[in-house]
């Protein structure tokens, strides 16, 4: 079970790659991973030397992702992955997120509404620790009426 | 007046302290001190970062290394034995007393500590309080029981030094203690291995990693209850190396004292490199020997005040305090846990 937490959490004293070499569990393919996360972020890749405590809350978020990506887990997650970034970055956060998608169970609380729907394949929304709301990601995304009721909530 | 009096003595120990074999003396006097600091201050270092626990028994762990490595070398050599023998019989007994020290740091995490860790500071730091007194105390017994004479000063041991070890070598006008190189020598490797553990293993980036947040290097699936016993079990074992080097060295020798002459002035250097950093702890251990060499040879040459040599790092203490009080290296949030 992985854990991308909403405040990063960064080992700031290691490298960018330290960071995503102890993310890689004991035993694992480290090279592999390491792969895995400069493919996923090529940005990462260029500054894999530089001080985790050294880069922008981007480039910390896209950090995150790839520890959460190169962890081989079965469960991930994610907490407010959008929060304070830029679009470009949240779309590269979001490719990253939907390519393990596949293999991995993710659980993703998000309030950038269209990220969220386009990744989830079912939703739940929470009002005050209260599901008022549950369905697949598709129906609601083509119903207007629905979308709107929560989001003025 | 005595300003008067007072001005010709300092500048003639102006000119004497300046003479290169003064300066040789005391710069290699400083180095050993230095590295001797910085072995016993990394493991003390290490185990606030990690564990979040000063060790006030650090010291006892040098003190007990001290009189196992003079054990060790009393019962091996004779007064027969070679000085090549006597140097590999000195490394049998620092593996040894590294593999029994690192033992007993490593129970007493698991024994003690760790039942504390969910507590406030203070149970950890009253745990090893006591547990010094305790360590101290059983020393003191075992040391009176076998009758070792003086009781707080082990001389024995001294005389396992090799030959070539016992008098100071004048070299084209400098004065260097043979003793003094092997101390820097043994402690540049030591530390340096400890430096290569941390930066260039996996063990030793989790640790580096669960130094600064031990709840996410936890989550990704680490067993960080190992990693801590480990690195107590390290620092006890590398404190206790300390000791061994002491033990020849007869400034300090295997002694009781030494349990606390040792604790002092490595948690200053832990304070001034920074609280948990271990790169700020060798280079401050640097400046604190290098300090206490220059004012222990100032005030035993120049001004007649006994004391005052360990009371100068001290100063240096205050003084980091006062500009920098996170420490040379500091970061704001170490040794939470």
């Amino acid at each position: 079970m992985g854990w991308i937490p909403e405040d990063r959490r960064m080992f700031s004293q290691l490298t960018v790659e330290e960071n995503v070499r102890i993310a890689v569990p004991k035993g694992g393919d480290v090279d592999a991973g390491l792969e895995l996360a400069w493919d996923a972020f090529p940005d990462l890749a260029e500054i894999r030397d530089r001080d985790a405590g050294d880069l922008s809350g981007g480039q910390q978020q896209m950090l995150a992702i790839a520890r959460g990506l190169v962890g081989e887990n079965d469960l991930l997650l994610v907490d407010e992955p959008s929060e304070g970034l830029a679009p470009l970055i949240v779309e590269a956060v979001h490719d990253a997120l939907e390519s393990v998608a596949g293999e991995t169970t993710i659980l993703l609380v998000e309030q950038n509404l269209p990220m969220a729907l386009d990744l989830a394949d079912r939703f739940y929304v929470l009002d005050h620790g209260v599901v008022v709301d549950s369905g697949d990601a598709d129906e609601v995304s083509t119903d207007s009426e629905r979308l709107r009721r929560h989001l003025s909530a | 007046m005595t300003g008067a009096v007072l001005t010709p003595l300092f500048v003639d120990a102006l000119g004497e302290f300046f003479r290169p074999g003064t300066l040789s003396e005391v710069f290699v006097n400083g180095l050993s001190k230095a590295v001797l600091y910085a072995m016993i201050a990394s493991g003390l270092t290490l185990v606030f970062g990690l564990l979040g626990v000063l060790n006030f028994a650090h010291g006892s762990f040098t003190m007990l290394g001290a009189y196992l490595g003079g054990l060790v070398m009393v019962v091996l050599v004779g007064s027969a034995t070679g000085d090549l023998a006597r140097v590999l019989f000195f490394l049998i007994g620092t593996l040894l007393v590294f593999a029994a020290i690192g033992a007993l740091g490593g129970a007493v995490e698991v024994g003690l500590i760790r039942q504390l860790y969910d507590r406030p500071p203070i149970y950890q730091i009253l745990l090893t309080f006591g547990l010094a007194l305790v360590l101290d105390e059983l020393a003191r017994i075992i040391v009176a029981f076998y009758g070792l004479q003086p009781i707080t000063d082990w001389r024995d041991a001294l005389g396992t030094k090799p030959a070539f070890m016992v008098d100071n070598l004048e070299l084209a006008g400098l004065t260097v203690s043979p003793l003094a190189l092997f101390q820097i020598g043994f402690g540049v490797v030591t530390i340096g291995a400890v430096w290569l553990f941390l930066t260039r293993t996996r063990y030793g980036m989790v640790v580096r990693a669960g130094s600064e947040d031990d709840e996410m290097t936890a989550a990704l699936g680490i067993d960080v209850n190992r990693v801590f016993t480990t690195v107590f079990a390290l620092g006890s074992a590398v404190a206790g190396v300390a000791g061994m080097l002491l033990m020849w060295d007869p400034v300090w020798g295997a002694s009781l004292p030494l349990a606390h002459e040792t604790l002092l002035p490595a948690f200053v250097v832990v304070i001034v490199g920074g609280l948990g950093t271990f790169r700020g702890t060798v280079v401050a251990a640097g400046l604190v020997g290098m300090v206490d060499a220059t004012m222990t040879w100032w005030f035993q040459n120049a001004i007649t005040f006994t004391g005052l040599p360990e009371m100068m790092i001290f100063l240096v203490l205050v003084l980091t305090l006062i500009v920098r009080p996170q420490g040379l290296f500091g970061v704001e949030e170490v040794g939470g846990h």
